[in-house]
């Protein structure tokens, strides 16, 4: 849905949604916004960092009413590092797979749903440890629980490990963008060589 | 032109590699020019309304590019690129660390080393990217970063100053 300097409308309700990327150099409007926000973050933003936002523009059509919400904002340094990002209304996942023990877990419970004391056994920490991450995976509903008799059995939902890739895809995105930047860089390149 | 350019993205969470891959509709004198000459870097390696700033560049074997992102307010952020080896129009690999206006490395984020790849295909260039991260803290540290609570409460803030503006 999202992509950089582009935007999507759809309708619902008679209310258009609008989705767009800050800054916009394009929309005199949006460029102060954008300031009036970067100046709002200063304590929170190094000055170097380049930031973008996308945002969701909502316009009634009854009452022409307009309503605005950050949906992501993501903050770059230098090497198009993504090193902050933020997207409302969503759990937390990028949490569970900052940990390398958590990684290990989520490999295992991929392909076998595992009982919490047989996940403990891969790791050299205490039980106590393993069922802590199990439980933070549990709360990012990355794990399915299948109760067999007395045991409970653990697996991966390969759904929600998808929202990973949309973190990704904004990474791409960037790319994406930069690359069209280089087409107009090489088209100019051409049409130089053409004039000599 | 051709509007349908070839993009391949992957991320190898294994090996902490990223790989892109993108064709060009240009030559692959032009393409290389644009990927290793300053002036040229400089038109596109920055996201519009930043900047792309080359204070030095020495592209050798063991030279190294000094440059800046700068932004609308005049914002720079300094990054520092190692050339460790180039093969003309076919292969060039450096790189890459924050740093300050001098060039002295900031460690913070670590290192990324890239290998950028050029080859012919009929009438057009593929440039193959490889990025890869010095280790998984790294990337870590990275998407660590992005989740503090506090950030959440600042963009709520955020939220009521756009309320107020409509």
């Amino acid at each position: 849905m999202l992509k950089i300097c582009g935007k999507k409308i759809s309708w619902k309700n008679g209310i258009t949604k609008i989705y767009w990327v800050s800054p916009d150099t394009q929309n005199p409007n949006r460029y102060s916004l954008f300031h009036s926000i970067i100046l709002k973050f200063q304590i929170l933003l190094k000055t170097q960092h380049c930031v973008f936002f996308c945002f969701e523009q909502y316009i009634s059509k009854k009452t022409k009413k307009t309503s605005l919400k950050i949906n992501t904002l993501c903050i770059f340094a230098t090497d198009w590092l993504l090193i902050k990002t933020h997207q409302k209304m969503k759990r937390d996942i990028f949490q569970a797979i900052a940990d390398p023990t958590r990684r290990a877990i989520l490999v295992l419970v991929a392909t076998n749903a595992l009982t919490p004391n047989a996940i403990a056994e891969q790791f050299n920490t205490t039980r106590q440890a393993v069922s802590k991450h199990i439980k933070i995976l549990n709360e990012c509903d990355l794990l399915a629980e299948k109760k067999i008799g007395r045991e409970i059995y653990y697996q991966l939902k390969i759904d929600k490990m998808k929202e990973v890739d949309k973190w990704l895809e904004q990474f791409k995105a960037i790319w994406e963008n930069r690359f069209s930047q280089l087409d107009q860089v090489l088209m100019n390149l051409k049409s130089k060589e053409n004039e000599i | 032109m051709k509007s349908n350019l070839l993009m391949n993205f992957s991320v190898n969470k294994e090996t902490i590699t990223v790989n892109i891959k993108r064709e060009f509709n240009a030559s692959l004198a032009n393409v290389w020019s644009a990927w290793t000459e300053a002036e040229i870097l400089d038109q596109w390696w920055a996201p519009a309304p930043f900047t792309s700033k080359t204070k030095r560049m020495d592209f050798t074997e063991g030279g190294h590019r000094l440059y800046a992102m700068v932004g609308p307010e005049n914002q720079e952020r300094w990054g520092i690129l190692d050339y460790s080896s180039i093969s003309p129009k076919t292969n060039f690999k450096y790189d890459s660390t924050f740093c300050d206006s001098e060039g002295n490395p900031d460690s913070t984020f670590g290192s990324s080393y890239w290998s950028v790849n050029f080859s012919e295909q009929g009438d057009s260039v593929i440039v193959d990217i490889e990025i890869k991260r010095d280790s998984l803290s790294d990337l870590e540290k990275i998407i660590e970063m992005g989740f503090k609570e506090g950030f959440t409460n600042t963009l709520q803030t955020l939220d009521k100053i756009l309320e107020a503006k409509k």
